[in-house]
């Protein structure tokens, strides 16, 4: 259990951080999602929740496999402004946006469960408040960016910032949270 | 129960929120980018120039890349420029200038050429002929060898245009006009004064004194002059003691300002006018 929740971790925190050198991540996010699958695949308590994770992780490697290859055009970010006037441009955004609130949502769900099994309250009700941050980040996304169709970039990026600041937070909270429920399930089951 | 009304809440606010922007969005938009209707009027003298404007979606790729009329090989065209943005369109604007030598032919022998459309290449790598309203090219010299001299000129951000001239040996004033004085109408204004006095035509004015004209431009949001750009030459004709008849020109550019909601009024038309 440790290793797999290391793995997730791990996976985590390559999607969430990008070290760009001359326009090459460093970090790719495909290993990033390769190593949630793996994370996902060895966890000891099956959870249906973890299925949705794994669901959403395969889609979210296939685009990125496909952002990769060259295959698709390398995904804008909300940030850019000048890039999402059209409607192309925007659906991936938002549609990445929702699977990747699938593949939180399956991550902490399923960890809240287990975590619940176990008797380790405190650390369901973490996942828990992990998970309603990052939705609300989330929702708060969705809400706004098809407002940049329409030209309202100025109003659309600030509440981006703080709303991709909040899930950057998230993130690092369920990286510090997965990791310490590994050494907890260890110590739980000892 | 209370979580799950809050999330539908969420839900719906999203697919509100995304329904109305594109709704929004396909319900702004032009059926295409196009020129606006300009009334122009230039002398093909070397150096004059005049502006284009063009307006499209704020996605649109196919911009001019430039831009000829056929038969005036003077007639260059700057690389379009961005002149203003706004929520769902941008528009853009091209200088045109008359290069290359004199046409020494006299002022008034060569009729003025009236040209409704454009030749334009565009990014996409079409080519078409597009509508730019009316422009009006006046042939032939006529800055040399007249009798007035124009000692300056001045314009404000509320319309307002002045010019002052010279007189530097006898004149007749004959008349004062423009091709598009009368489709103005009130939109426009102007006085102009030989001396003191508002001229009269015909009327004698004296070496040593002033001629002065000031106008202004006054087109209502809610008129179809209001997105119309203009630019005049308006010649104010005289003839010299010997009785050679000249003209002096008064160059006057009204560049469209428009507000978000004179933009949406446009686009609104243009799609009633193609459906």
């Amino acid at each position: 259990m440790r290793t797999a929740c290391s793995q997730i971790a791990w996976g985590l925190g390559l999607m969430l951080f990008d070290f760009r050198f001359n326009s090459f991540d460093l970090l790719p996010d495909v290993l990033g999602f390769i190593l949630i699958l793996i994370g996902l695949a060895n966890q000891p308590v099956r959870q249906r929740a973890f299925g949705i994770a794994k669901i959403a992780a395969v889609i979210l490697l296939v685009g990125a496999i496909a952002e990769l290859a060259g295959v698709m055009p390398v995904a804008v970010t909300i940030m850019q402004v000048n890039q999402y006037y059209s409607l192309p441009a925007l659906l991936p955004i938002g549609l990445s946006l929702l699977v990747l609130l699938a593949l939180l949502y399956g991550i902490c769900e399923g960890f809240e469960r287990t975590a619940a099994s176990l008797g380790l309250f405190d650390s369901a009700r973490s996942f828990r408040a992990v998970w309603n941050t990052s939705l609300a980040m989330g929702a708060v996304m969705l809400f706004v960016l098809p407002f940049s169709l329409n030209g309202w970039h100025g109003s659309v990026t600030v509440v981006a910032v703080l709303a991709g600041l909040g899930q950057f937070v998230a993130g690092i909270w369920l990286i510090v949270r997965v990791s310490r429920f590994g050494r907890e399930y260890v110590a739980a089951n000892s | 129960m209370r979580k799950t009304y809050i999330g539908w809440i969420v839900v719906v606010l999203i697919v509100a929120s995304w329904g109305y922007n594109l709704y929004s969005h396909q319900t702004n938009r032009l059926p295409e980018g196009r020129f606006l209707s300009h009334r122009i009027e230039a002398t093909d003298s070397p150096g004059d120039s005049f502006w284009l404007y063009y307006i499209a979606n704020n996605d649109d790729k196919r911009l001019p890349i430039s831009v000829s009329i056929e038969g005036m090989s003077a007639l260059q065209f700057d690389p379009v420029s961005e002149y203003m943005t706004f929520r769902n369109q941008r528009m853009y604007r091209l200088l045109g200038h008359f290069n290359g030598d004199p046409d020494n032919t006299p002022f008034g022998k060569a009729k003025p050429l009236t040209i409704h459309s454009v030749d334009v290449y565009y990014s996409d790598g079409t080519r078409g002929k597009a509508d730019i309203g009316e422009m009006i090219v006046y042939r032939g010299d006529w800055a040399s060898g007249g009798s007035i001299s124009q000692t300056n000129s001045s314009s404000s951000s509320n319309g307002t245009q002045t010019a002052a001239f010279q007189v530097d040996k006898p004149v007749t004033l004959n008349g004062f006009s423009s091709a598009f004085l009368n489709e103005l109408g009130s939109a426009f204004t102007y006085e102009l004064h030989a001396g003191k006095e508002a001229a009269v035509f015909p009327q004698a004015v004296e070496a040593g004194e002033s001629i002065s004209f000031i106008s202004n431009f006054h087109v209502p949001a809610d008129s179809q002059l209001y997105l119309q750009p203009v630019s005049m030459r308006l010649r104010l004709e005289y003839s010299d003691e010997d009785g050679t008849e000249r003209v002096q020109m008064i160059p006057l550019e009204r560049q469209p300002y428009p507000s978000e909601a004179a933009i949406r009024a446009y686009v609104k038309a243009q799609r009633e006018a193609t459906e």
